[in-house]
């Protein structure tokens, strides 16, 4: 099982890249914003090489599928979602130390898959339910959108730390480009998200014969999609902007989280394929 | 009155009234979470008392997705959607239909929110015609005048105001395509011992404790569960015959696999043990070790080999107290007391420990029953249509960036002076990006300082 070794050390491997962003806020030192890039850029590779190995060893168990289909391999793709989108956002903003405020995410999801005694690491065969293409679309575009709703609360938590005039914010883009970073990933998320309920609804359609039957993941999914349906008509049709906005991606993301593990611990349903053992 | 009429129009047309419709649904599925729901009246009164349980009722909280009340929150928000969507029409037609006044002047252009002003060395033939290649390139809609100053205008992306009339058109479709479900769809429950024939559907949810006869039959030719090595369920098959008439068909169910006919899907949904199964036994005599097989017939007696006396299996459930399918057997011989006894399949030695006697008896094979899921729904393709046409609205809205442009172009003494202004009706913050990188391109092709 070499994946899960690997994968554990990627943990750490987040860990120092998040210490590396802080320390561009802390010391000011732009020689570090490369660096920093590079080694989140090469952690990621290694991550992504170890969910392939990961595929490949459940291959060569005979029991082959996406690594997609639990509460670990979820974990560890939500935190794969969260800094592939970060670095894209990197690359088109150019701005090196929102990193600092979104590694912690990738880090601590990472931390839980690996360290948590809950979660089961080992690779299991499917069950029947779970056997159907949809399963690799549906979980992906889910947590695509769960990464993108991740990012923007970490952004509105520097939205709100810029808000304060503190001149030690300062090196972060101004309220407007945050602002309109936070709506812009927010935006990416809700479409996500849609898709993602939707490829949710043609696979429960297939396999339990309705495609909605408010089981509680679903009903949590679409609390969240009406939670960011709130956010974007405040937004274009109200012209609330600023700190409200801010508040309201907070919440959305925290219903994101009970939609993801609080409905897994809590609530029983048809979708328990995600539990801690 | 036609004040009230207004006041009225406004209230629905009212993105305040939205919002707030949307936050209410959000907060009444979040009860619908985390309240139990449709559980008898005693588990409530139980757990919320007397009082609780009373407001539990009155607003029939223990089935919120279908309560009265919440199904006029759709309603409303149905009716505020198509409300907004008609009173903002004519604002989105009009910024559509917006084209700037015909005479573009440097007043015009420098009122625009964003604007730019370069003077350039090329010279003004050369720079009109390398203007017009950069943007016949990017833009599909382009108009040149050159009477009497030399001015372009651009657009593209006009499409994305259309953006979020479409998510409402397919959120309205899909809000049909369930209303449809509900009226005209039916779902329920089909039972099949193996070797049996069946058309008898037991219906579910509105129409519990009817039932609806298929115009055609199942048999259950043979129900089977495969396992992985470390002995999860692998696959759950059911091996069906269709008899429709003179027709005859086989194929199988499986999850994840339904069977479409005749606008009916059948989905793998349950099994068991069937109410009158024929049991096959692995009899071994405890003495000698002699193992052979006998087949019981459901509350028929079978002799065993010597003439002992007989073997009778009285009772048959799919899972006795979690211990799985269990078979109450009765072996009377003569001149004794008949001897009652439980043989489980999932524990094998369970009737050697328990049973004294002189052979013990493990359960092989048994007759099961399939339970089919069995769905009518008429609703299904108007809910994928709206889907797409959702994704469809949700992409044009939130990833085409509708850009208007101006420019013009005057002969001056060093060569050429450019004037760009540009108009952003949606997303300022990103078009601001979008101008400069323009302004950039405008000028690195006219090769200009500043």
């Amino acid at each position: 099982m070499w994946n899960i070794k690997i994968l554990s050390y990627v943990t750490f491997f987040y860990l120092g890249c998040f210490l590396l962003y802080l320390g561009i806020l802390v010391f000011r030192r732009r020689s570090l914003e490369k660096i920093a890039t590079y080694a989140t850029m090469l952690t990621l590779t290694v991550h992504t090489i170890s969910i392939i190995l990961r595929w490949v060893e459940s291959h060569k168990m005979g029991i082959g599928h996406a690594p997609l289909s639990n509460l670990y391999e979820s974990l560890i793709f939500f935190a794969w979602c969260i800094v592939f989108l970060y670095l894209v956002i990197e690359k088109k903003y150019k701005n090196h130390i929102l990193g600092a405020f979104v590694l912690p995410f990738a880090f601590l999801t990472m931390a839980y898959a690996s360290f948590s005694p809950d979660v089961n690491s080992r690779i299991e065969p499917l069950l029947p339910a779970l056997k159907s293409n949809w399963l690799i679309v549906h979980v992906i575009t889910c947590f695509l959108a769960y990464g993108a709703f991740a990012i923007s609360c970490g952004l509105s938590v520097v939205y709100l730390l810029r808000k304060t005039g503190n001149k030690i914010w300062d090196i972060f883009p101004s309220q407007k480009q945050l602002d309109d970073l936070i709506y812009q990933t927010i935006a990416f998320g809700f479409t996500l998200l849609t898709i993602g309920i939707i490829t949710g609804a043609v696979w429960a359609d297939k396999a339990w014969g309705k495609y909605w039957s408010w089981d509680p993941k679903e009903t949590w999914s679409l609390i969240t999609w009406l939670i960011y349906a709130t956010f974007i008509h405040c937004r274009l049709v109200k012209g609330w902007r600023e700190t409200k906005m801010a508040f309201l991606s907070i919440v959305g993301f925290v219903s994101v989280l009970f939609t993801y593990f609080g409905v897994n611990f809590l609530l029983s349903g048809l979708h328990s394929y995600a539990k801690p053992s | 009155m036609r004040v009230t009429l207004q006041r009225v129009l406004k209230f629905f047309t009212s993105v305040r009234l939205a919002i707030f419709l949307l936050l209410i649904l959000a907060v009444a599925c979040i009860i619908g979470t985390l309240l139990p729901q449709s559980q008898p009246p005693e588990v409530y009164l139980k757990q919320f008392g007397n009082v609780g349980s009373k407001i539990i009722n009155a607003f029939s909280l223990y089935d919120v997705y279908h309560a009265r009340w919440f199904q006029v929150l759709l309603s409303l928000l149905t009716l505020n959607l198509i409300a907004c969507s008609l009173d903002r029409f004519p604002k989105t037609w009009r910024i559509l239909q917006y084209n700037a006044k015909k005479e573009i002047d440097e007043k015009f252009l420098s009122h625009l929110s964003f604007n730019a002003h370069f003077i350039c060395k090329l010279p003004f033939e050369e720079a009109k015609e390398k203007l017009s290649a950069l943007f016949k390139k990017e833009f599909s809609q382009l108009e040149v005048a050159s009477n009497p100053d030399f001015v372009i205008h651009v657009k593209k992306g006009s499409i994305s105001h259309w953006g979020p009339y479409i998510i409402h058109g397919g959120i309205l479709v899909i809000l049909i395509g369930g209303l449809i479900s509900s009226i005209f769809g039916f779902s329920g429950m089909m039972f099949i011992p193996e070797g049996e024939v069946s058309n008898t559907i037991f219906l579910e949810g509105r129409k519990h404790h009817q039932v609806y006869n298929l115009p055609f039959s199942l048999k259950c030719d043979k129900f089977t569960v495969e396992y992985y090595d470390n002995g999860m369920p692998k696959e759950y098959l059911s091996h069906i015959t269709v008899i429709d008439n003179q027709k005859k068909f086989k194929t199988t169910i499986k999850v994840n696999g339904p069977l479409d006919y005749k606008g009916f899907r059948f989905y793998q949904a349950n099994f068991g043990v069937a109410s009158n199964p024929t049991v096959t036994f692995e009899v071994t005599e405890r003495k000698t070790g002699k193992k052979f097989t006998l087949t019981a017939p459901f509350n028929t007696p079978v002799p065993l080999p010597d003439e002992q006396g007989a073997i009778k299996v009285v009772k048959a459930f799919s899972d006795l107290m979690n211990f799985g399918p269990a078979f109450q057997v009765v072996i009377q011989k003569p001149n004794q007391k008949p001897q009652t006894s439980w043989v489980l399949s999932k524990f094998p030695e369970f009737d050697a420990m328990h049973r004294k006697g002189k052979y013990t008896l493990v359960v092989k094979d048994f007759t099961r029953f399939t339970g089919l899921e069995v769905k009518k729904d008429p609703g299904v393709w108007v809910v994928w249509i709206g889907c797409i046409i959702l994704v469809g609205g949700l992409m044009i809205s939130f990833f085409i960036i509708p850009q208007k442009m101006w420019l013009k172009l005057a002969p001056h003494k060093q060569g050429c002076e450019v004037w760009l202004g540009g108009m952003a009706s949606k997303r300022r913050e990103t078009f601001k990006h979008i101008f400069q990188e323009w302004a950039n391109e405008v000028k690195e092709v006219l090769t200009c300082g500043t």
